[in-house]
């Protein structure tokens, strides 16, 4: 059933790995030092940043009554509830500093619906940063 | 086939694109947004096929408004719509250039799908690094849409709606 087809699967696999690629050598630069941090991100704004080196839950509760609470604890976090409706966020998992590098989505929780994204990141003071009012 | 035949037949496609869509949301085949078996790209390669390109957009276009003001919600409109215009458009540049069978379509059309998909999601949550998970989306969409395209090869084997000339070699 295949002929040039073939071309088109080539021309995916390349791109997908160049993704690859580009994300692992994300983890490259980081220095064994750097503290890892929790990234909060909603509709595209900055939200919080907390360090990962002790335990706690943070509330996001969106304007238009979009909610979602996060746990997090020394080296991970996680999405503890959200009142989206396919809950696909809860289902992704915990994302670790061990996990982060195997996992579908990688370093990422991704709350499609409430526009809330997760993310391991690195370096900062540590403090935590309300940017929302 | 007549217009009106040809206006049938489209509404016809547009509820089963509606209908199978809303049936693989029933099935949850992953937690990862946008991985899905996308049926429904199966209906607009037969439509890309029995009717011709430029009907296929009106289709595309309905059915995405329907799905999404019937279903999912106004906010995924924008992730369908996206998704649907680069897939159809794939496939209908590819459907022009000869020496592809309906499985390349169906595989170029599902990862182009998911290529539009992380786009908007990267504009809308402005996170770059959402690129990344093309790694995976692109390959699982590319596989998917292989399926759809297996799928849809079979059927324009087999039917024949309007007892027209339809290209068939090389499936």
């Amino acid at each position: 059933m295949k002929r040039k087809d073939l071309l088109i699967l080539v021309v995916v696999l390349a791109i997908a790995l160049l993704c690859l690629l580009s994300r692992c050598l994300w983890g490259k630069g980081i220095s064994p030092e750097s503290q890892p941090m929790l990234r909060i991100t909603v509709g595209g704004k900055l939200y919080s940043e907390v360090s990962l080196d002790r335990e706690g839950e943070i509330l996001i509760e969106q304007e238009d009554g979009r909610k979602n609470r996060v746990h997090f604890f020394p080296g991970g976090f996680e999405m503890a509830q959200s009142n989206c409706p396919n809950q696909d966020c809860l289902h992704q998992g915990p994302v670790t500093l061990e996990n982060m590098d195997t996992r579908a989505l990688f370093h990422q929780i991704i709350c499609l619906p409430n526009q809330v994204v997760l993310e391991m990141t690195y370096g900062g003071e540590g403090q935590l940063l309300e940017v929302v009012p | 086939m007549n217009r009106t035949h040809k206006l049938a037949f489209s509404a016809l496609m547009v509820s089963l694109m509606m209908i199978l869509s809303y049936l693989e949301a029933r099935i949850p085949v992953s937690t990862i947004p946008g991985i899905k078996l996308g049926l429904a790209n199966c209906v607009l390669l037969l439509g890309l096929y029995w009717l011709g390109a430029g009907i296929c957009w009106p289709i595309m276009l309905t059915r995405v408004l329907l799905s999404g003001l019937l279903f999912s919600g106004p906010m995924s409109i924008v992730y369908s719509l996206a998704g649907g215009c680069l897939s159809l458009l794939i496939m209908q540049l590819l459907r022009k250039m000869p020496g592809f069978s309906p499985v390349g379509l169906g595989m170029a059309g599902g990862a182009a799908h998911n290529l539009a998909q992380v786009s908007v999601a990267v504009l809308v949550l402005k996170t770059p690094t959402l690129f990344w998970q093309l790694a995976l989306l692109l390959p699982v969409g590319a596989v998917m849409g292989a399926v759809t395209g297996i799928l849809a090869a079979i059927l324009l084997k087999r039917i024949n709606p309007f007892n027209q000339d339809t290209p068939k070699k090389g499936m």
